[in-house]
Formats: structure tokens, sequence, C-alpha cells
């Protein structure tokens, strides 16, 4: 019966082609739309993760209030001793020191006159020479000019800032900003490289000086603005990260002083919570919504095929077949379109979805006045969902919208149909 | 019964002409704070979230545009110093030996983490010459007779669009003040105390700021420890020169 079917579907290009391109192409859409959501997923936690979040952040109460101000001036304090507790207690993760704050960068003439000036964001981390922070921060592949600091007052300009101040490698610069308790505060540097990340925000204005030299400038000896922790296996554990940040709280933070640490997950930090969700819903509003479409398409389309071979179910009627059999017939064509299609749109989606995961396409002209911390060059991640994620809601669609226009067997009438045949 | 209302007239019309206008009370309140020339030592209490922090400094003015300060403590920001002259600031920082001149964003910057910004360090001008003032009303504030003065700023340049002032009848001083945007919000207030007689002039001693949008600190107050008006000060003290000396 079924290779009956087949053949049908096979011969008569006009009962199959449609349903299928239909098919194929509404699961290919959305087979690619998750992977490519998935993709975009990790690409954004990984990029805030390593440049801001962190998969977990140890920060003060007073920090965690104004977290996207970065507050410097209400930094932890006794970082060493929070550092080795954390190493201790916190073993899968590794812990990274960061203090990020803005200044006035200002470029002398040879008398000490100001040429020129602009504004900067400065992230200070450990620029040390055995630092994971340089492979964490793919420091060493962003740098375009020059040299990484290796000593005390050396510091390096996104290429953004580079261009605008109009300096040059071993030009000295002078930053202003403010000490942690408000004074003011500015440090004589001298520029040894220009880095590029790709990142429109990090790109734009910023700075980037070794902790210890920000420590100085800040006047915030064994001060931090923020510990990150990474999970040594980079991927972002949802649970475990939320889990420990709890129990990190309990035990470390005292509501009655703002200076106390707390513990906040990445999902729990500015609105990568709202963003990550939205993401997940966007997911299963796409399948409900390909689902309904390509119901309401597959339905009108089994109406209008119905009316095409008008004829022919009067005619199997007429010989004695049952309209519940012509049903079953029906759904099981609709079983094979479907199948068929959604098998071809699965590849389709799969297989474009394997060659966007292998080379990612540059969004930075999309991303040029961005203010995410994201990499542009976005790629597809493609896993065991991105195969079922269109395949099942593509082949329930046609059965169901053909089991909806099939019901008019049920209603057709052969009273005339000899008077039908002959017109 | 005639001669009464005549004399009850007479008497409320020469009232009305002894009352002193707003513009009055300005010149008088400008006559109190303002000199030729000043000295002023002074120590700057912050009360921030971490606790309080004192800086010391002396200054030397010269009428309302020039003037030049040096911090003398604490001991990271002993030597630094400032220059004013006109609308043009520069800071000379001895930790890195440069001289900045502070410009744009950065003069709303506070000054040492206080209350104060450096425009409000700027803005030395006397109330006569930068705001238009009216008598809002009358009322007693801190046991003492208060007008309540508004004042509008006579163009667009002023750092506060709006004053609002309760100045003390019997010393023509201002014992507290607020200050608004021109959207009306408020943004700083200032209470004056511990005023003193200097020379034949009223002067407050103790100065509170509270930046209202600045919720993180408790106030600055400002404290004179000494002042010397109509100083003998050198032309010399107000030059560029003199900030790496």
């Amino acid at each position: 019966m079924l290779n009956f079917i087949l053949k049908g579907i096979l011969r008569d290009r006009s009962r199959s082609l449609l349903p299928i391109i239909l098919i194929a192409t509404g699961v290919f859409s959305t087979s690619l739309y998750y992977s490519f959501i998935r993709g975009y997923e990790r690409i954004s936690i990984d990029s805030s993760a390593r440049y801001d979040t962190g998969h977990v952040k140890v920060i003060t109460r007073a920090y965690a209030d104004e977290l996207d101000e970065k507050p410097y001036d209400l930094c932890l304090m006794e970082a060493d001793e929070m550092l080795s507790k954390l190493n201790k207690e916190y073993p899968q993760l590794n812990w990274y020191e960061r203090i990020q704050f803005g200044g006035l960068v200002d470029v002398p003439d040879a008398q000490g006159e100001t040429i020129v000036q602009g504004e900067s964001a400065v992230m200070a981390v450990d620029l040390s020479v055995d630092s994971d922070e340089l492979k964490l921060l793919n420091l060493r592949d962003a740098l375009r000019k020059g040299k990484l600091p290796a000593v005390s007052n050396e510091v390096v300009l996104s290429i953004g800032l580079f261009k605008k101040l109009g300096v040059d490698l071993g030009d000295d610069i002078s930053l202003i900003t403010a000490t942690m308790y408000g004074g003011m505060a500015v440090g004589n540097y001298q520029v040894t490289g220009v880095m590029e990340f790709g990142i429109p925000v990090l790109d734009r204005g910023m700075m980037m000086m070794d902790i210890s030299d920000a420590r100085q400038l800040l006047d915030m000896n064994d001060g931090v603005g923020e510990i990150l922790g990474i999970y040594k296996d980079d991927q972002y554990h949802w649970k475990e990260s939320a889990a420990i940040s709890e129990q990190f709280t309990k035990k470390y933070s005292d509501p009655n002083d703002e200076f106390s640490p707390v513990m906040l997950p990445l999902h729990k930090q500015g609105d990568m919570e709202s963003m990550l969700s939205w993401m997940g819903s966007a997911i299963f509003i796409l399948i409900g919504f390909f689902v309904f479409i390509m119901g309401l398409v597959l339905w009108n389309l089994g109406l209008i095929n119905g009316i095409r071979r008008y004829g022919e179910m009067g005619l199997r009627l007429a010989i004695g077949e049952h309209a519940g059999h012509i049903y079953i017939s029906l759904i099981k064509e609709a079983v094979l379109i479907g199948f068929l299609g959604s098998l071809i749109g699965t590849a389709g989606g799969v297989g474009f979805g394997y060659w966007l995961q292998n080379h990612p396409f540059d969004m930075s002209h999309y991303l040029s006045n961005a203010t995410v911390m994201m990499t542009p060059d976005i790629s597809a991640d493609v896993n065991w969902f991105s195969y079922v994620v269109g395949f099942i809601p593509g082949f329930l669609a046609t059965i169901v919208g053909a089991g909806f226009a099939a019901l008019a067997v049920f209603r057709r009438s052969t009273a005339s149909l000899f008077k039908e045949l002959e017109n | 019964m005639k001669i009464a209302l005549v004399t009850l007239m007479v008497l409320i019309f020469a009232g009305y002409l002894l009352a002193d206008t707003a513009e009055e009370i300005i010149i008088k309140i400008d006559d109190n704070l303002y000199s030729d020339s000043q000295i002023i030592e002074s120590r700057m209490v912050i009360e921030g979230r971490r606790g309080s922090r004192e800086i010391a400094t002396k200054s030397w003015t010269r009428g309302s545009n020039d003037s030049f300060t040096e911090y003398l403590s604490p001991p990271r920001e002993a030597g630094t110093k400032m220059l004013k002259l006109d609308d043009k600031l520069w800071i000379y920082d001895k930790n890195s030996d440069r001289i900045i001149q502070m410009s744009g964003h950065l003069l709303r910057q506070s000054v040492n983490g206080s209350d104060l910004s450096y425009e409000d360090f700027m803005d030395e001008n006397n109330y006569q010459e930068s705001y238009i003032p009216s008598i809002e009303g009358e009322e007693q504030y801190l046991g003492r007779d208060c007008w309540i003065l508004l004042l509008t700023a006579k163009d667009a340049g002023v750092t506060y669009f709006q004053r609002r002032l309760w100045v003390a009848k019997e010393i023509y001083l201002p014992i507290k003040e607020e200050l608004y945007g021109e959207s009306g919000t408020l943004l700083k207030r200032i209470e004056l105390s511990d005023i003193r007689q200097v020379k034949t002039r009223w002067y407050p001693y103790k100065i509170f700021y509270k930046d209202i949008l600045n919720t993180k600190g408790k106030g600055t107050t400002l404290e004179i420890d000494s002042i010397d008006m109509d100083a003998d000060i050198p032309e010399s003290v107000f030059s560029k020169a003199s900030l790496r000396k």
C-alpha cells in the first residue's frame, strides 16, 4: 500500500512537489534559525564571560547595586585573601582580578601642554608574561602593533582610541581620573601597543594597563573592582554557578555591611538573564509559529488538492472504497510528503548550520554602534536538537493540515458523479 | 483721628521707601562675601561611604575671576595646585608633574570626591553679575528672620540656572541656598553657618554642601581656618609658572 502511495506521489508531482518544497523550506529555516540562535547564545555567553561578567563574579554588595556603572570606589578590599579563598574553595574555576574605570587621556607636547584629550574606558588586568589573562582575553592575537606592556607604566590602546588621539608607539600620555576616594589622579604612561578585539565596544575607546599600575593610580592598594571566575572547561554551568553563588553569598556576605562580598552568576548580571531567556523563548515561539503557519498552509493546500482531485475521490467512493479508507490513504500520503519534506529541510538546515559553524560570518558592520560585549564573528551551533527542531513540527504540521483537509472526503457526494465526469 | 491716619500712612510709605529691594539685598550679600582679594586657609571634610576624608588647602583669590589653590594635605594630595584665570582652569599634579587644563566634562567632575564640582570652583562670579533677583517671601530659618530670594540666571552660561537663598536680614548673608538646573531640578543644597565678623563683613566659617544627585556621599563641609580679606597678593601668584613652584 505504501509503495502504491509513494509511486503516486512521485509520479504525480502536482500532488507532492509544492507541499514538499514548502515543508522543506520551513524545516530548513527552523533548523538553521535554531542553530544560529544557539551559536549566538554561546558566543554571547563566551564573550561576556571573558571580557565582562565572568561565569561568576565576586564584588561588594554596594558595587553589585550599581554594577553597570563599574563603581570602583565601592571596590572589594583585601583582594589577595579573597582570591586565595576562592582558589581553595572553588577549584573548578580560574579566578581573575579586574579593575575597570573611566578616565580622560591627555596627550602632551614637549612642553607638557595638552595637544588633545579623549575619554577612555580602562581595563586593568594582570598583564604579567605568564598570566592566564593573556589567553583568556586573546591579547596576543588582538595586538595589531607594538607589544604588550612589559614593565610598569606601559599601556596598550584600542585601535579607535589610538587613531582618535593621533599618537604613535612610544609616545607618552597621561591618564586623568579619580582615586577610589575621589581624589584627582593623574598617571603618565607610555603607549607600547595597539589592540583590536573586533568587539566595537572595546575597540572604540579602551586602554589596557596592568592591574598593579591601576592600583597605584587609584590609591587602591590590595583592592579590586571585580574577581571573575571562569570554569576551567570554558563552559557556562548555569545551575552550578547559581548554586555556588548562593552558597558563597550565604557564607561571606553580611547584609549590614555594604562592602562585604557577594557572588553573582553570569545570568544575574545586567541584561544577561533577560537576553538569555529571550533567546530560549525565541526558539519556542518560532516553533509554535512554524507549526501554526505550516499547518494552515498545508490545510489549504490539502483543500486545493481536494478540489483538484474531486473527481478521483468521487470515483473511488463510487466504486466502493470507504471514505475512511480514502481518508487514511490521504493521511499516509501526508506522512510520506511530510517525512520527505522534513528530511530534505533538516538535511539542508543542519548542513548549512554546520557550514556556518565552521565559517562564521562577520557582523561587525551591523554591530559598529553596539554596546554589547560580543565578538562580531557569529557562527551557528549545531547540536542534536537542530535535527529534530524542524523535523518534528514539519512532519506533524503536514499530517495535521492533511487531516483537516481530508475531512472533505466524508462530505463528498457521488449522486451527480457521472454528470460531473461527463463535463 | 485724621492725624493718626496720616501718621500711619506716612509710616507705611516711609517703610516702603526704606525696605530693601531684591537688587539691594544681593549687592549687600556680595559686599559681605566678595572682596578685591582674599587669602583663605580651609579644610574640606568629605563624608563618603567609606568614611570621611579631610583635605587642607590654601587659596589666593583676586576679584571674581582669578584664584590659585594649593593642597596642603593629605600627603598624596599635598602639592597639587589649581589655577583659575577668567574662564580657564589648570591643575598641576605633582605625582605626574603634569599641568592639565580642565575642560568639557571634566569640569563637571567632583573635586576630590566632594560634593563640589570643578564648575562650582570656577563659578566665583558674584550674584549681581550673574543673576536677576526677586523676593519670594520671608520666613524664620534657624531662628533668624530671612528673606527668601529667587535668583534667575541672566544668561545660559551660568552653572546653576536658579538659586533660592534664605538671607538673614540682620547680616545680609545667606544661611541656606538651593541650586537648581534649567529643568527646575534641585541639584545642590548649601548651608552656611558659624558666621563671624571679618573687618566690616560677615562671613560663614562653615559651609556644608550636599550634591542631591550624588546619593553615595553624605555631604561635604568646608571649614575655614583663617581668612584675610583685601590681602596684598603678588601678581606672580596668578600665573601658570606658579603651578610648578
